[in-house]
């Protein structure tokens, strides 16, 4: 095949990539093709710019406040954990995203008891409480103080509007490393019944136009991407994975994810 | 929904803060895209419940990959929008891929029953309203090439999928896709050279 069908054959698949039609070894070689060029990738953006318009076209749907209150919440301890605050910090960052309406005088002082037994609030409770038991674990910052705070606040999680589905599985297992993460320590806990946490400490930076990438494989071998691990990150959430077996990560040789890792693991934790 | 460059910019900016990590900016990005997203979820996946969690999920994904987004590729419009449709597939897809889920479901049955959904909101979601370019871009393809495209994009159907349910061989129905994939590209103006989210992108 010469070089000119072969850029026609990766042009025609660019189109079916931007829908999300191709099988994993054509996924592979557009991956690859568009790593090398950026005119493809500047074709791949007019593709996926054509899929935006067609999703103008859906009836517009306000969305229910209750999605920003538990987005919010997460955001909120997330940017505090980033920033390095205090375990206090991060739970008043997340009890922030509370209603305004319902923060007023003497709820705001008792906000923090009655934030767990709000129903809206019990999943993005549970993942800060457990954030809170990774940065306890990971970060090693005044550990006996912060994790007895931790199970302080999971208890009262418990007793107050019971567990959400999968959070008995929530105790960390602990992430296997080797190679260039052999220096680098992670757990992974369950949050919910799809969704977990993965946290690393001292992950080394990748070198420039590499990445390490996060995979999850199922009870039926199925390998997923869920994302590049960025440099000065301490946590991941790995989002709508219910029954994963396994959670790798891999070095990757572009900074673009493959269907599958391209090497072994260099951390791995098995479920 | 058609912005200003001033607009785009504006989001632009709020994207290299939220990248920072951010928290206000974020909010303040939520509350301006929030709307299309619920509406891409609730039009895909066509179950209200399912399409907040779903949405909850995108958002998330916002805040983690925000250091991720090049202005130089896309829109930040365009680049929520592509980000939430790829979640909705991944969603459509792991649901058939898991039929054991729910008693008695078989492959194909997670899409049967988004076809045949109920739920009011969902149904009028289902109704699409093209910008008027974009409806002339469509009324312009072949009736398989529109269906193609159609199932392929709002409700996640593979190729195999899409096949079986127009009868046709499955190298056709690749074919129906790629022709027009590019000739909507061609008739709403953009080009492979043109940097989406430029001045030239309407969409903003």
């Amino acid at each position: 095949m010469t070089d000119t069908n072969r850029n026609e054959e990766i042009r025609e698949l660019l189109a079916l990539y931007a829908l999300r039609q191709l099988d994993e070894r054509d996924q592979v070689r557009v991956e690859r093709a568009l790593a090398a060029d950026p005119e493809l990738r500047r074709e791949l953006g007019a593709y996926e710019h054509v899929g935006a318009r067609l999703a103008d076209g859906m009836a517009p749907v306000s969305a229910p406040a209750s999605i920003k209150h538990n987005v919010m919440a997460s955001v909120r301890a997330s940017a505090a954990h980033r920033a390095g605050g205090t375990l206090d910090d991060i739970a008043a960052a997340a009890d922030s995203a509370r209603p305004a309406p319902e923060r007023s005088s003497r709820a705001r002082d008792r906000a923090r008891r009655r934030w767990f037994t709000a129903p809206a609030f019990t999943g993005a409770m549970a993942a800060a409480c457990l954030l809170l038991a990774v940065v306890a674990i990971d970060l090693g910052r005044d550990l006996d103080a912060a994790n007895e705070r931790a199970d302080r606040l999971e208890r009262a999680a418990e007793s107050n509007t019971g567990a959400p589905a999968g959070f008995e599985n929530a105790t960390p297992h602990t992430v296997a490393t080797t190679g260039d993460f052999e220096g680098a320590t992670g757990s992974l806990i369950q949050v919910s019944k799809d969704k977990w946490i993965l946290a690393f400490n001292d992950v080394p930076t990748p070198a420039v136009g590499t990445s390490w990438q996060v995979w999850t494989a199922d009870s039926n071998g199925l390998i997923e991407n869920v994302a590049q691990w960025k440099s000065g990150d301490t946590q991941l959430l790995v989002l709508d994975r219910a029954d994963i077996v396994e959670v790798m990560v891999s070095y990757e040789p572009t900074t673009r994810p493959a269907p599958v890792p391209s090497s072994a693991p260099v951390a791995d934790v098995k479920i | 929904m058609q912005r200003t460059a001033e607009q785009r910019a504006q989001h632009v900016a709020w994207m290299r803060q939220v990248a920072d990590g951010d928290p206000d900016v974020f909010e303040m990005l939520y509350d301006e895209f929030v709307d299309l997203t619920f509406s891409i979820a609730i039009g895909m996946l066509r179950d209200r419940q399912r399409a907040e969690d779903a949405t909850q999920d995108v958002w998330i994904k916002i805040w983690n990959a925000a250091s991720t987004y090049d202005s130089g590729k896309a829109s930040v419009a365009t680049w929520i929008t592509t980000l939430t449709h790829r979640h909705m597939i991944d969603m459509i897809r792991r649901a058939n891929a898991r039929p054991g889920d729910r008693p008695g479901a078989e492959a194909g049955d997670e899409v049967a029953s988004r076809m045949s959904t109920s739920d009011d909101v969902a149904e009028e979601a289902t109704n699409r309203a093209y910008a008027d370019d974009v409806r002339s871009a469509m009324a312009d393809l072949t009736a398989d090439q529109r269906t193609a495209l159609e199932l392929a994009y709002f409700d996640g159907l593979s190729q195999s999928e899409i096949a079986a349910r127009l009868g046709k061989p499955l190298g056709t129905v690749k074919t129906y896709m790629f022709q027009g994939m590019r000739r909507l590209r061609d008739a709403l103006g953009v080009e492979a050279d043109m940097p989406t989210g430029s001045q030239g992108d309407p969409r903003g």
